[in-house]
């Protein structure tokens, strides 16, 4: 069956029920039966009231989250050490002979970009083209650079680097760059756009982050999978954090480098061929995306109607919905991303996911969606709800206390059934750390990778103490972010914040104040009831209170060195760093071509205003010509040719006040003019200095001032 | 190294101070341009340089209000359209800012592949070599566009889609209905609390 045939008969690819979802489930709902039962009991023994109906129906969601991320430890260590692969996609009957494939079956790997660090994201790029070029069948990889940068530095800035790259690796035809006037779809729009006007030459394209880094090896290995196995529409790797330079960034990457690997079997064994695609370092086999994944609008208003924000998960339930198996390629290592570097970054990263995975709830229940898919959406969902069904939780057990009295959750007789649910509940909460270290115990090279055993059981401690800190400032964040997303207060889909700078005391501040506060007020509050109260909530309410200090101290890059110094959160990629991360994370120095800010460059170099000019004549008549596809009116898009008189008087005001007369719109309407950036390189240098603004003298004399010096 | 032969500048104009100075100036707008090209070698650079404020010096005569950078670097703009005109085999249509912006794009692709250098401005024939290079080369942005349908395929949301539609068809009372739901939650709040006193 031919490939077009088979995306036109959604299903027929199916294997059927496997047994691995039944255990696994069965696993979840033991155990959360057994905490249902020993809660009910307890609290049947306190006096049944309508508080007591609604704690335990709080704590029995809340326990079945915490049973199910137990279970994913539980399976995926059992996996590991018994050495089954029960999680893994099955090896085709097929033999693949990549060089062969490469011929016939073209690769794109899209790196959309919106503002992203240029430095970064072109090292990146280099790294990976790199090692790609290393492996046989490298020639079946084209690299596209898919640009919805808004910010004149950033998008000259990339003009200038992708040039830069495209000539020192001599790969004129091999890395490309398109920038779109405007983020119609924001992320998925963008990799759609690719799909509508390139997707035709490629058979499947990886999807990267502007952070993500692969190995040539992976990527030649995630092709050859892809053409043994041609009934799977997207292969998804588990990338490895990388980078962390502050304390904080250090400890999410052990923590993802430490339990990663058994939580990973873990969801491979239940998901099967009805995995999650997580936006980036996946494979994806294009026709089918094409034609099953353009993500339509939802009905209503935002934060839940309008365009579907977290589109990854979607577009991975479509190709589940037509038919196409989705696998998590558990085994595969050489994939990696970079993660925040501080709390703030990471709850501000949450804020927007929070948004995306709420919109989720809308389709739940959509119909012919797969059911694994569904527990896809609903963990989501739950990742971020949990912590509103926590906080409730714990204000109704405040509430209760205060009213009654701390001694009202004493049976008379004690409570063997309330003891036994903390046990189990600790247990839930622990032993999944506890197996991930068992399991690197029994694997020595592995162990030694993470600077041996002792180092390892010390940062984890560590990280625990800092994760059991976190856990209640995040707990408030999410709670926040699910109420605002309710009453319709939604946010924009920014550049993500990459790379070490550390929290300021004000930025702390401002963001963790009231939590502080809200800790203390609590604090005060159980103190002035019953110190024993305060004994109990402790735990909680301790972190809420250095919540500031936390914050500032754990995002410092000092204090990350100093962690590094010590071999704290050691992993595997900073003992042995593969040469694709080393040359990724070294972004070196800033791109030579673009010498001055965006505009400026662009204007006065004559190279990059030729090469900008050059690409605003590409892009118009690649939305002129692809206008029946593309779907909208793009005639307030294209570049345009023949300079109008309002834009010629910005170009005019340009040169005679400098870029700062201008806006940054103003600025991006005079870089979208073909002949307004001809006409102003011109002038700038065949005026007199008289007749320019002192930024131009400047530049200009600097120029001068460089070549002299040479 | 024909242009080493041209003056500099000579006359009443380059004699007294302010006019050495404006000279200066011109001077390094074109040995700045020149290099922003990549024209690296240092002697070739000066001489170049010499050679258009030799021929911007003989029109100080016929356009005496014209300043010395701005009659440099206009010569310098002149004999960069007529040179690349020559090279690219282009004719006189191609309007002077868009084929100064071909050419120089054509540079940066074969400047590390052809040795351009030392025909740069020069009015002798130029080497088939370079002229080949030069205009076979081009930017390639990206592979040949080859347009695909790609359609939103709807979602049937359920009970999402119901609810939704009869909220819409409600019309104006839609804010009622809102209103009624709030003050139930609020409601149910106030019970929750009552309840477990």
């Amino acid at each position: 069956m031919s490939e077009a045939q088979r995306a036109k008969s959604p299903g027929d690819q199916d294997r059927g029920p496997s047994w691995q979802p039944f255990v696994f489930f069965s696993i979840v709902l033991g155990i959360t039966g057994v905490g249902a039962y020993l809660m009910a009991d307890y609290l049947w023994g306190l006096g049944w009231t309508f508080s007591s109906g609604l704690l335990w129906i709080l704590f029995v969601v809340l326990f079945t989250h915490l049973a199910f991320g137990f279970t994913h430890a539980l399976t995926g260590f059992l996996l590991r050490r018994l050495h089954l692969s029960f999680g893994k996609m099955p090896e085709s009957t097929v033999q693949v002979d990549v060089t062969a494939a490469a011929e016939a079956s073209r690769v794109a790997i899209i790196i959309p970009i919106h503002n992203e660090p240029v430095d970064r994201v072109f090292a990146g790029i280099r790294a990976i083209y790199d090692s790609v070029m290393a492996q046989p069948g490298s020639e079946a990889f084209d690299i596209f650079i898919l640009s919805d940068s808004n910010q004149p530095q950033q998008w000259v800035s990339e003009e200038a680097a992708w040039v830069k790259l495209q000539r020192e690796l001599n790969a004129q035809d091999r890395i490309f760059y398109r920038r779109r006037p405007d983020n119609l779809g924001k992320k998925s729009g963008n990799v759609s756009d690719f799909c509508r006007t390139w997707g035709d030459h490629y058979r499947y394209m990886v999807v990267l982050d502007a952070d993500s880094i692969m190995s040539g090896e992976t990527l030649v290995e995630l092709l050859r999978r892809m053409e043994a196995n041609p009934q799977v529409g997207l292969i998804q790797t588990a990338p490895g954090i990388v980078g962390g330079a502050s304390l904080f960034g250090r400890m999410q990457q052990f923590a993802n480098r430490l339990y990663g690997a058994v939580f990973m079997e873990g969801l491979g064994f239940w998901q099967q061929n009805g995995g999650n695609f997580w936006g980036h370092n996946a494979i994806i086999r294009v026709r089918p995306f094409v034609e099953h994944c353009d993500l339509p609008q939802l009905p209503g208003k935002k934060p839940f109607g309008g365009h579907i924000l977290s589109h990854d998960f979607i577009e991975a339930a479509l190709l589940r919905r037509a038919g196409w198996e989705v696998w998590l390629a558990t085994d595969l290592g050489g994939s990696y991303e970079e993660g925040p570097q501080s709390l703030v970054d990471f709850a501000l990263r949450d804020r927007r996911w929070c948004q995306g995975n709420l919109q989720h709830g809308m389709l739940v229940g959509a119909r012919g969606l797969r059911g694994k898919t569904r527990v896809h959406l609903v963990n989501g969902i739950l990742g971020y709800v949990s912590s509103p069904i926590w906080l409730l939780f714990m204000s109704v057990a405040f509430w209760r206390a205060f009213t009654f009295g701390p001694q009202s959750y004493i049976p008379t007789g004690g409570s063997v059934q309330g003891v036994a649910a903390l046990i189990l509940t600790v247990i839930l909460l622990f032993t999944p750390k506890l197996l991930c270290i068992l399991d690197l115990a029994f694997d020595r090279e592995r162990s030694r990778s993470f600077g041996g055993l002792l180092n390892v059981v010390t940062s984890a401690v560590v990280e625990t103490f800092f994760s059991a800190l976190i856990a209640p400032v995040l707990m408030l964040f999410h709670t926040k972010f699910v109420i605002w997303n309710l009453v319709g207060k939604t946010v924009g889909w920014s550049a993500q914040r990459r790379g070490a700078r550390g929290t300021s005391w004000d930025e702390a501040i401002a963001v963790h104040g009231f939590q502080t506060l809200f800790g203390m007020g609590i604090g005060i509050s159980a103190a002035a009831i019953d110190p024993t109260l305060l004994w109990w909530l402790l735990p909680v309410l301790f972190g809420l209170w250095v919540s500031i200090p936390v914050s500032v101290w754990t995002s410092r890059p000092d204090i990350g060195t100093d962690a590094k110094r010590e071999n704290l959160f050691q992993t595997p990629e900073e003992t042995h760093t593969p040469a694709e991360v080393a040359a990724a994370l070294d972004s070196g120095d800033q791109c030579e071509f673009a010498r001055y800010d965006g505009i400026t460059s662009a204007v006065l170099d004559p190279f990059l205003n030729a090469v900008h000019v050059s690409l605003l004549r590409r892009n118009r008549r690649r939305l002129v010509s692809g206008q029946k596809v593309y779907g909208t009116d793009v005639s307030n898009k294209v570049p345009m040719e023949g300079g109008s008189h309002d834009r010629r008087r910005l170009a005019e005001r340009l040169l005679n006040n400098g870029p700062q007369a201008l806006d940054t719109e103003e600025t991006l309407a005079i870089l979208s003019d073909i002949d307004n950036m001809l006409w102003i390189h011109r002038e700038a240098w065949l005026r007199p200095g008289e007749d320019l603004a002192p930024w131009w003298r400047k530049a200009i004399r600097e120029m001068s001032a460089a070549v002299s010096g040479a | 190294m024909e242009s080493l032969s041209r003056p500099f500048p000579t006359g009443d104009q380059a004699e007294d101070a302010d006019s050495l100075q404006e000279w200066d100036e011109a001077y390094r707008r074109v040995e700045a341009y020149f290099s922003a090209l990549h024209v690296d070698n240092k002697l070739l650079l000066n001489s170049l340089v010499l050679k258009i404020l030799g021929r911007a010096s003989d029109r100080v005569g016929s356009e005496p209000n014209r300043r010395p950078v701005v009659l440099a670097a206009r010569e310098a703009d002149r004999h960069l359209v007529r040179w690349f005109r020559q090279v690219l085999g282009e004719s006189d249509v191609e309007p002077d800012d868009r084929l100064s912006a071909r050419g120089r794009l054509a540079l940066l692709q074969v400047e590390s592949s052809v040795p351009w250098q030392k025909h740069f401005l020069s009015e002798k024939p130029i080497p088939g070599e370079v002229t080949e290079a030069m205009r076979t080369a081009y930017l390639q942005a990206d592979p040949e566009f080859r347009f695909t349908e790609m359609r939103p395929r709807p979602i049937d949301l359920g009970i999402v889609d119901v609810a939704n539609r009869t909220i819409e068809s409600m019309g104006t009372s839609r804010t009622v209905l809102q209103w009624i739901l709030w003050t139930g939650f609020g409601l149910l709040l106030a019970a929750i609390f009552f309840l477990t006193r």
